[in-house]
């Protein structure tokens, strides 16, 4: 009586709890829930720069959405508490549930009674001439009717000895809904690792040099070792007619403790994979490249030169020292243009001028000295730009997604279909039996309704010569 | 050439759609047959053009399925509506279904063929969608979206027709229709196709940008919208199985279901332009 008390008010909280989470209820109010609270993140910019979002927004809208997590939302803790209790709400459900559709798996019902007879829809009736002494022999050919492994019980009834085979196909495909369940956990499972052990990146690599870290997003960017260096030997870009980038690549080389270790070139929807990191073509640039130029002296020699912006280059004899300054793509409109600085010693003080691209003639008419400089190439260089991603959770989830198409497959499209056959003595006529055919499927029942008349065409054939 | 086809097939699924909506009123055999053929006559039309603009682009050396933009796509949804509606004419024997599943294919056409807003040129592809991962991922969206167009123009129907039937009435033109629970049963359908046509859509979507772009799930509007969309059908699913949310309530969501597929599909494009591009550089 104490225990049986006890019991009863340890259910009153657990059960409760039990009862409250494992409510379909609560599944549809989360799913709503999560559908409409999804949206804000749509409408409002996520994740962005605090001046980025001071141009729409005044300084306290801003600390006002940024305090109640609007503006990384998908992160914030209502959004994660959510998720969770729908989390709690599948496994209770699925706690509270599962014993019974495994008992159901697990125990195939193998009688057909009264009961089940008069819940079905499709039952079949007939006369049999008389009982048959081998019910065995009944069983072997059983499978002509509907093929399939059948059953075969017995059981004295009403009116005597009864014989009662089952059959059925499919009995698994009941657990379907759990497999779905499951993969819904299996997923959060691979999103949580990754958002623990997983690292996201970047990083640009000029052409021909090597790296050995990346750099994490946000406000910070805190520079992450690789334990390995990544060298872009090469990058390519192809153009459209219309401007557009139709395809761009980097030639890339991984060097372990020194050595190449993996070699690939990469481009959009073609990652590089090594030790556990994916690099992805994600971007590209172009930066200050070679300058190509020819300087004409004053004597009428002219010297073909090969800038690098930013380092002073010496000529050779006593002539000094040029220094290509900056390049500008589109200096006062009039094309790429190099600004030149020119040391010719000799006590002479440095000066600078612009050299046109598109204007080679501007450069001898603007010299005042005899000395000009024409711009001849610029050889751009590129550098490529390298999403850098570290995932560990990622087969979970795919593992999980898998599991979830597979289930819904099952739920949706396969059924457990049974058949039982019931063999009784008939009490009106002494001596003579008869049959009861009663069939049950769980999904498409017209489909199965085909199978079960097909069946008691079959029966009306033997039922005599059983 | 393949545009002018699609405008003529924009007329034809008019008629269509006129005729059976004639059939709810005077509800001949004839006239549903009538409609049925001229349906099929313009998704074959329309097979074909897809076909031609397929073949189109490979003449313009920019050679790919023709689904990568709105235009393109608009005109594969019509087509996976008409296909889905007419596998469940003919399952089902339902023409008076055809009223209320044909208007959405016929908007889609013509929304492609007139709306100034929809380019019809044929375009290159973006390094980004350069991928075997597109076809199969825009291809199992659009079949899920047909189902869930066919799951809305069934709710609707139900919607009438349960109400019709809790007033007790006779007669008059919804005394034509299936009974409710035939249209239940086929809400239920429909979804059950489009719940895993869905759910595979998202899964090669995540797949493909894991694979383009090294993130599974981002949080961009359009995953966030498909989702929503999904969430709104995973809902349903439950609601169908729980006393006091069955019945009209489910066909409601059923329906908000659908008007969540329209705004992952077009509204995040049209509305909240400028989070979602594609491209590098
Ligand atoms: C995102 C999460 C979920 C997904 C994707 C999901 C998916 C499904 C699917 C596809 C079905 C089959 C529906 C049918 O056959 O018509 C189903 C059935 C069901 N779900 Fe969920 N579900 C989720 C969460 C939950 C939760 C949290 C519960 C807890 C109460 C729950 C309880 C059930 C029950 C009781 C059934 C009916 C099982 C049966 O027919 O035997 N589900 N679910």
């Amino acid at each position: 009586m104490v225990a049986d008390k006890k019991r009863k008010k340890n259910q009153g909280f657990a059960g409760g709890f039990i009862a409250f989470f494992s409510s379909l209820k609560l599944t549809i109010f989360l799913l709503i829930t999560l559908a409409l609270v999804s949206i804000i993140g749509t409408v409002i910019p996520q994740n962005q720069l605090k001046e980025q979002y001071l141009r729409y927004y005044d300084q306290s809208t801003y600390a006002t959405l940024k305090s109640i997590g609007f503006l990384d939302m998908y992160h914030s803790w209502w959004f994660v508490l959510i998720l969770t209790l729908l989390a709690v709400n599948l496994i209770t459900c699925s706690w509270k549930h599962f014993p019974r559709a495994w008992h159901y798996f697990s125990h195939p019902t193998r009688i057909l009674d009264k009961t089940l007879e008069k819940g079905s829809k499709l039952v079949w009736r007939g006369p049999l001439a008389r009982i048959p002494e081998d019910p065995q022999s009944v069983l072997a050919r059983l499978p002509e009717i509907w093929p399939g492994k059948w059953q075969l019980e017995k059981k004295v009834g009403q009116n005597g000895e009864e014989f009662h085979f089952s059959a059925e196909k499919g009995r698994w495909s009941r657990l379907g809904v759990y497999f779905v369940h499951l993969s819904v956990l299996v997923i959060f499972a691979g999103g949580i690792i990754g958002s623990i052990f997983g690292i996201k990146g970047f990083v640009n690599i000029p052409e021909g040099e090597r790296v050995s870290q990346f750099y994490t997003y946000g406000d910070q960017k805190v520079p992450v070792k690789l334990n390995f260096e990544i060298e872009c030997r090469d990058f390519s870009v192809e153009f459209y007619k219309n401007g557009g980038p139709k395809e761009y690549s980097s030639d890339l080389v991984i060097y372990d403790q020194g050595k190449p270790a993996a070699h690939k070139v990469i481009e959009v929807n073609h990652p590089l994979s090594y030790g556990g990191y994916t690099f992805y073509q994600a971007s590209y640039g172009t930066y200050g490249g070679d300058v190509e130029v020819e300087l004409h002296l004053p004597g009428g020699l002219a010297l073909p030169l090969k800038l690098e912006v930013g380092r002073p280059q010496r000529l050779p004899e006593n002539w000094g020292w040029i220094e290509a300054l900056k390049v500008d793509n589109d200096y006062m409109r009039m094309g790429p243009a190099v600004l030149l600085l020119r040391d010719a010693g000799q006590g002479g003080r440095p000066y600078q001028y612009w050299s046109f691209l598109r204007f080679p003639a501007f450069a001898r008419q603007q010299s005042k000295n005899g000395e000009y400089c024409v711009f001849k190439n610029l050889e751009e260089r590129y550098y490529t730009g390298l999403q850098v991603n570290r995932d560990p959770g990622v087969w979970v989830v795919w593992t999980g997604c898998l599991m979830m198409i597979l289930g819904l497959y099952v739920a949706f499209f396969m059924s457990h279909k049974r058949l039982w056959l019931r063999l009784e003595p008939d009490p009106d006529r002494p001596g003579r039996g008869r049959l009861v055919l009663v069939g049950n499927a769980n999904k498409n029942q017209p489909s199965f309704a085909h199978e079960f008349d097909a069946a008691t065409e079959k029966l009306k054939t033997w039922k005599s010569g059983l | 050439m393949n545009t002018y086809i699609f405008s003529i097939v924009t007329f034809v699924y008019m008629a269509a759609m006129v005729v059976y909506v004639s059939y709810l009123a005077f509800r001949r055999p004839l006239v549903a047959r009538f409609a049925s053929l001229i349906l099929l006559g313009g998704w074959l039309a329309q097979t074909a053009a897809i076909g031609l603009r397929w073949y189109e682009s490979y003449q313009l050396g920019i050679g790919h399925a023709p689904m990568s933009n709105l235009y393109e796509s608009l005109v594969f949804f019509s087509w996976t509506i008409i296909l889905v509606y007419m596998i469940i004419e003919y399952r089902y024997k339902l023409s008076i279904l055809g009223a209320f599943v044909t208007p959405f294919a016929f908007l889609g056409m013509a929304y492609a063929s007139i709306s100034p807003s929809v380019n019809e040129t044929i375009q290159p592809l973006v390094p980004a969608l350069q991928s075997n991962w597109l076809l199969s991922h825009v291809v199992s969206c659009f079949l899920g979206y047909a189902a869930f167009a066919v799951s809305c123009g069934v709710s609707i129907t139900y919607i009438l027709k349960k109400r019709y039937e809790d007033q007790g009435r006779q007669g008059g033109m919804l005394a034509a229709f299936p009974s409710s629970e035939v249209l239940d049963d086929l809400v239920y359908k429909s979804i059950a196709v489009g719940f895993p046509l869905l759910t595979i859509g998202i899964v090669t979507g995540a797949a493909w940008a894991n694979y383009a772009w090294g993130t599974y799930w981002s949080w961009d509007p359009k995953e966030t919208w498909s989702l929503i969309t999904w969430f709104i059908y995973a809902a349903f699913l439950h609601a169908r199985i729980t006393r006091g949310w069955h019945g009209i309530k489910a066909a409601m969501l059923s329906i908000f279901g659908f008007v969540a597929v329209i705004f992952t599909y077009l509204g995040v494009n049209l509305l909240l332009s400028g989070l979602h591009s594609y491209g590098g550089g």
